[in-house]
């Protein structure tokens, strides 16, 4: 059911939960939404796998949970950029973006994937823009304490791993569907190997995230004391 | 759709390729905001310190102002004030009302003194008055100067200036006014001269105030080298200004100091 790399992806799924539930709250602005999105990523993630056991892995059909966790995926992660977003215009932007974004993903899920036919690349891609857009802006206008370097802040390295993994997957989400039903193996293999990789990144970078801001507080806390 | 193993494996390092591309991409665009945002933090840094610095000098000068301002105080209280109300004194000492004509005539000269007094004061209130010194400005100021000089009778003093001044901020213009108010009061007090003109000149750039004197002159290198304290607080206060500040003396040759203010 589950192969060597699934485990690696689990233990760092599960790494990052546990220290996003470590991590303090005082010291990381919209924390919640980033915890609420890890845990509802991976039991949605898991339930998929469940789902698909009875197949062999290349043959696993598109999951309607995603055309569900991806919306979902795309507000928490913008209601948590938005929450250190300084500029009033792209916070409108974002609040705005959110009923584009609904809107969007309910016309593609109903007509064109018909939740289910295919795995919804065009929702994902979409989604997956504004917020490479959001995280930009973000590491552009970050404020931030003087005595901090911008590599110890949390928000940057998830800034970071935002970037990283969705300017990956993007380029790969545009074949996928069509490499799905041309060559499923190939499809699969890429999948592996593309989609994999960049979430061990992500989650990596996630868990340092995490890990910074657990030394921010006890480095704030020694230097009260 | 595939015909081969070898397109498969083309179509599979094409995208492995392409997501490389993008991740290297985007680890350059980060790379550049780290640099953007330690650039940014420098720039911030050194300005912070530069306007410490402008503070701290500005604090200092305010400081000297203030003690100038002081000994002017002390300065009028004593040689100009003190003898018209010693004068009054007097006069009403010798005040006697044995012949009406002439108590008379010492009320009206007792009379005159006060309100002599009273000028007097009311002018020194506005020379020492940094906010009156903002509300006249530097053209109206100058002019306010030059009249007061003019009453000494001692030398004849010049002003030529234009019809229209620029908008100058409060601060440039309490520090101008106290620099004029410094070069002339050095020019009456050391230079011993008979003629002081003061040329204004105004273009979009800058305000030009040139002061001359036919005096006695000095030589500069061993003014500065003597200390030379008043040149020095004249420089400094010009650069607070973001002016420059040009003297050109030789001993009995006279003087020129040129302030240019940048508009």
């Amino acid at each position: 059911m589950f192969d060597f790399t699934d485990i690696i992806y689990y233990i760092l799924l599960l790494s990052a939960i546990i220290l996003s539930l470590i991590a303090p709250k005082d010291h990381f602005r919209g924390l919640i939404y980033l915890r609420i999105l890890l845990i509802v990523g991976f039991c949605s993630e898991l339930s998929v796998d469940l789902i698909n056991s009875n197949y062999k892995a290349v043959h696993a059909p598109p999951s309607p949970i995603h055309y569900f966790y991806i919306p979902f995926e795309y507000i928490m992660l913008s209601v948590f950029l938005k929450k250190y977003l300084k500029v009033k215009l792209v916070k409108t932007l974002i609040n705005f973006s959110f009923i584009i974004y609904v809107l969007v993903a309910l016309y593609f899920s109903i007509f064109y994937y018909s939740f289910g036919k295919d795995y919804p690349g065009i929702i994902y891609n979409f989604g997956i823009g504004f917020l490479i857009i959001w995280s930009s802006l973000l590491l552009f206008n970050l404020e931030f304490n003087k005595k901090v370097k911008l590599i110890q802040l949390p928000i940057f390295w998830i800034c970071t791993a935002i970037i990283i993994l969705y300017s990956g997957v993007f380029f790969y989400n545009g074949v996928y569907n069509y490499l799905v039903d041309a060559r499923t193996e190939l499809a699969y293999k890429l999948r592996r190997n593309i989609n994999l990789n960049l979430n061990f990144i992500f989650y990596i970078l996630l868990c340092y995230s995490f890990i910074c801001s657990i030394r921010h507080k006890k480095s704030a806390k020694s230097s009260t004391l | 759709m595939f015909n081969t193993s070898q397109e498969v494996s083309e179509v599979f390092y094409s995208v492995i390729g392409g997501v490389v591309l993008m991740i290297f991409l985007a680890t350059i665009f980060i790379l550049s905001i780290i640099r953007y945002q330690n650039k940014e933090r420098k720039y911030h840094d050194e300005k912070k310190a530069l306007n410490d610095k402008f503070s701290k000098t500005l604090l200092q000068s305010r400081l000297e102002i203030k003690e100038q301002t002081l000994q002017q105080i002390g300065y009028e209280l004593h040689d100009n004030l003190g003898q018209v109300a010693s004068l009054i004194k007097i006069h009403l000492n010798l005040l006697s009302f044995e012949d009406e004509d002439t108590a008379k005539q010492e009320v009206d000269n007792i009379k005159e003194l006060t309100k002599q007094l009273i000028m007097d004061i009311k002018q020194l209130s506005i020379s020492l008055n940094s906010e009156r010194v903002v509300q006249l400005g530097i053209s109206k100021g100058l002019e306010f100067e030059v009249e007061q000089l003019k009453k000494i009778k001692n030398f004849q003093i010049k002003l030529t200036k234009p019809s229209e001044f620029p908008d100058i901020d409060s601060n440039t213009t309490i520090i101008l006014y106290r620099m004029i108010q410094e070069i002339l009061n050095n020019t009456i007090k050391y230079s011993k001269a008979k003629r002081i003109s003061i040329d204004v000149t105004k273009t979009e750039k800058k305000l030009t105030l040139v002061f001359n004197d036919d005096g006695i002159g000095f030589d500069l290198k061993n003014k500065l080298k003597e200390g030379g304290s008043g040149l020095i607080n004249l420089n400094t206060r010009a650069r607070l200004i973001n002016a420059d500040f040009k003297i050109k003396s030789k001993i009995d040759e006279g003087t020129t100091i040129i302030i240019e203010v940048q508009l």
